[in-house]
């Protein structure tokens, strides 16, 4: 089962985790959401005061926010992913196609990284 | 914002991480900026000062903070389940899923870093916005004499 072009897995240890990955997900995005209101309501820009140096922290913090943004949706991408590879085995997946290769092949893989979408 | 010069920013506080990018790779952050406050009447210094909102700064420090934890414990459950994980899955696609879950973890890791470090540097903000401005309140100043105490 584990040799090249095969693939082997366990459905609900892939769903556990993938439900590891949701749980993270609606976390962060709740403490996302938390920074969101307090520092949107009052104006970003002059919470540190009006001062070109008082700009940039504010810059820094928005930028923060951006990289916490992505760390979410990469999470969410893998959450997606996993949970679909698992009902696919669940399901009964074949363990090869055609050509041999990993049954799993056909979730697309772009440019090294898992995009999250089935072809 | 004619008083001002730029020097390159030393912070690396905002690293760009995604779990499919370099975890450390640092992001380009806007100058920081410098101030010639010689050239700024102590009025309009005043103004600025107060257009600061120090206790939302204190809100905002303790939300980077509590996710700076979230994040930290997060990343530690997102590793144990991995562990349990990757046994189980074998396979082209599990190899790719495996190094973006790697990534992702070391990602989840600076970034709760990141924002436990924020968390300080704002803390720090809002109690020295708060102490100078409590030191010059709004309408404190007359315009003829400077802070130094001079005559202008």
């Amino acid at each position: 089962m584990n040799g090249a072009g095969n693939y082997s897995v366990q459905p609900d240890v892939l769903r556990d985790f993938a439900e590891t990955l949701k749980s993270q997900a609606m976390a962060i995005q709740r403490l996302q959401d938390t920074l969101n209101d307090i520092s949107g309501s009052a104006g970003t820009m002059n919470l540190f005061g009006a001062f070109p140096e008082a700009a940039s922290l504010a810059h820094v913090h928005l930028n923060a926010l951006m990289n916490v943004r992505k760390l979410i949706e990469q999470v969410e991408t893998l959450y997606w992913f996993g949970d679909e590879v698992a009902s696919q085995a669940a399901a009964g997946y074949q363990t090869t196609d055609a050509a041999g290769r990993d049954g799993l092949s056909r979730f697309t893989i772009d440019d090294g990284s898992l995009v999250g979408r089935l072809s | 914002m004619d008083a001002t010069t730029a020097e390159p920013a030393a912070d690396t506080t905002t690293s760009d991480v995604t779990a499919t990018d370099t975890p450390a790779a640092p992001v380009a952050v806007a100058p920081i900026a410098r101030t010639d406050f010689s050239t700024i009447d102590d009025s309009s210094i005043l103004g600025y000062l107060h257009a600061g909102t120090p206790e939302l700064l204190d809100q905002i420090a303790d939300a980077w903070s509590g996710l700076g934890m979230t994040l930290g414990e997060r990343g530690a459950d997102l590793e144990l389940e991995f562990r349990r994980l990757e046994p189980t899955w074998t396979g082209d696609s599990a190899e790719l899923y495996a190094e973006s879950v790697r990534s992702l973890i070391e990602a989840t890791r600076v970034i709760g870093t990141m924002s436990t470090d924020l968390g300080e540097v704002v803390y720090s903000s809002a109690s020295a916005l708060a102490q100078v401005c409590a030191m010059y309140p709004a309408g404190s100043i007359d315009a003829s004499v400077s802070i130094d105490g001079k005559a202008s």
